[in-house]
């Protein structure tokens, strides 16, 4: 599994982000990005330009936008034509989500619970969902430092009551980049997974050209396959800095080293009466430079629907930690958390999406 | 076209329509949109909506309780254009006058560069937010 580095909600001077897409590309890189998704409020203009800047910088430039709406925030990623926001009402939000689909692209809630209107209008998600299946992604980590931020803290807890009703929901952080300052607090990183389309994510970007002379319509590329990929498979970890990863795999006493690994966002069958085995993974090497974890102990915490499983003291170093679940009946996902100090404080540091576990009898 | 108009805290959450023709081929399209007041000045009022706002939002956490970090509130009208064939854009910002161009080679940014055809266009003022008692606000729309 092949993790990139992503950030997933952005704006430029197409909105009201106070940069260009050169400008905030090369942002990005500086912080070790390899791909963002363009995301400005209510228009997708901003992409007239993302052929000349992936060219020029290598980065990849998912297309998006974020409808900017009355009523919520949503992001919408990998569509080729515009879908107008403007003709649905607080209880209509769910025929847009369709819309988006039909053209293959993906939705996500942005900040759900930012305060709202008329502080920041529409900021705060008061559409009613009546079929969750249709919401691929939440955006629970908002904005610069997000895990001591009341409203992600929140986001994060309705994710997690989301998962216990069953549903099956990509969380993923987004620094709803606007500007860029020298001393900016830090931000996450989501990391998005590719393992089929590995060399479909390293193949050369297709060049492709409209035929008419303006549109907003807009090409994807092979690219934007593997991030919608990652995205609708859950295959997302996301973190301050150390990359968090996991896999699950049923204990075989005689040759456990074959049992078929699942991976973040895959649904694993655990039969009744076997041990779930958990390999978890912290990589402190990738990005190293573009970020600061002092020395210390830190928290390894493997969470569920039935609450924390597993915990342990660990050193800021690159390393794997095996855990074995013995009663794993009554668990329908797991997922791994990492707690520690942080630009001075004490929080969440990681955090993964989930393995979902089903139980044949 | 040159239209103006008022509008109160009654317009949040709409939409007001502008449909127009354009009857001959224009290498340009300029609209010139302004709105006035921005903010509330009533510091009476915009503590009273601020913290209706942060009780209905559960932001009334008793140990911070600062209004005033969420204020001067403000006034949020932005503005789309779609022509007779396609959607243009839309230029979603804070900026209470603001100046648009859309051509061939070039548009304002939130918008499409294009060429522009003739017959019914539709400029949108998009009405997020009225927070001042009135609000007046005028759109020119013009073609050469």
């Amino acid at each position: 599994m092949k993790w990139i580095p992503s950030e997933l909600h952005t704006h430029t001077l197409h909105s009201d982000g106070q940069h260009t897409l050169d400008q905030l590309v090369q942002s990005a890189l500086a912080l070790g990005i390899d791909c963002i998704a363009l995301t400005d409020h209510n228009t997708q203009s901003g992409l007239q330009d993302r052929q000349r800047v992936q060219a020029e910088t290598g980065i990849h430039i998912v297309p998006g936008m974020e409808w900017t709406t009355f009523y919520g925030h949503m992001l919408t990623l990998g569509i080729h034509d515009y879908v107008d926001w403007r003709s649905y009402g607080i209880y209509d939000i769910e025929q847009g989500i369709d819309e988006v689909h039909a053209q293959g692209g993906l939705v996500g809630i942005a900040h759900p619970f930012r305060i709202g209107s008329p502080i920041c209008t529409g900021c705060y998600w008061e559409y009613p969902i009546y079929n969750w299946e249709k919401v691929d992604y939440i955006e629970v980590w908002s904005t610069l430092m997000p895990a001591i931020k009341k409203d992600s803290q929140r986001a994060y807890a309705w994710w997690t009551s989301l998962l216990n009703e069953g549903h099956r929901i990509t969380a993923t952080s987004g620094r709803d980049w606007h500007r860029t300052e020298d001393h900016d607090a830090p931000a996450a990183i989501t990391y998005l997974g590719t393992e089929d389309e590995d060399q479909l994510w390293y193949s050369l970007d297709i060049v492709q050209t409209s035929d008419t002379p303006f549109t907003d319509h807009v090409e994807l590329e092979p690219k934007d396959n593997s991030v919608l990929t990652a995205m609708r498979q859950g295959a997302v970890t996301i973190t301050m800095g150390p990359l968090l990863t996991f896999t699950a795999h049923v204990v075989n006493p005689i040759h456990d080293n074959h049992a078929k690994r699942y991976s973040i966002g895959q649904e694993i069958d655990c039969p009744q009466d076997q041990i779930l085995k958990l390999e978890i993974a912290l990589d402190t090497i990738c990005r190293q430079k573009h970020y600061l974890l002092v020395d210390q102990s830190l928290r390894l915490v493997v969470n569920s629907n039935q609450g924390i499983l597993f915990e342990q003291q660990i050193p800021v170093q690159t390393e794997v930690y095996d855990c074995e679940l013995v009663q794993a009946e009554a668990l329908s996902w797991v997922r791994v958390e990492l707690y520690g100090y942080f630009a001075d404080m004490y929080s969440m540091i990681a955090f993964t999406n989930a393995i979902y576990i089903t139980h044949s009898s | 076209m040159n239209v103006s108009g008022r509008i109160d805290s009654s317009a949040t959450q709409t939409h007001i329509t502008y449909t127009f023709p354009i009857l001959e081929q224009s290498s340009m399209i300029r609209i010139e949109f302004n709105y006035t007041p921005k903010t509330l000045t009533d510091t009476h009022q915009a503590k009273e909506m601020i913290e209706s706002a942060m009780l209905k939002y559960g932001y009334n956490d008793p140990q911070v309780q600062d209004w005033q970090k969420y204020a001067p509130l403000h006034n949020l009208i932005t503005l789309s254009i779609d022509d007779p064939q396609t959607h243009r854009g839309q230029a979603h910002r804070q900026d209470p006058q603001q100046t648009h161009f859309l051509s061939a080679d070039h548009a304002s940014p939130g918008f499409w560069k294009g060429f522009n055809p003739v017959g019914q266009w539709k400029v949108t003022l998009s009405i997020h937010s009225v927070v001042t008692p009135e609000c007046d606000y005028q759109l020119e729309v013009w073609g050469n």
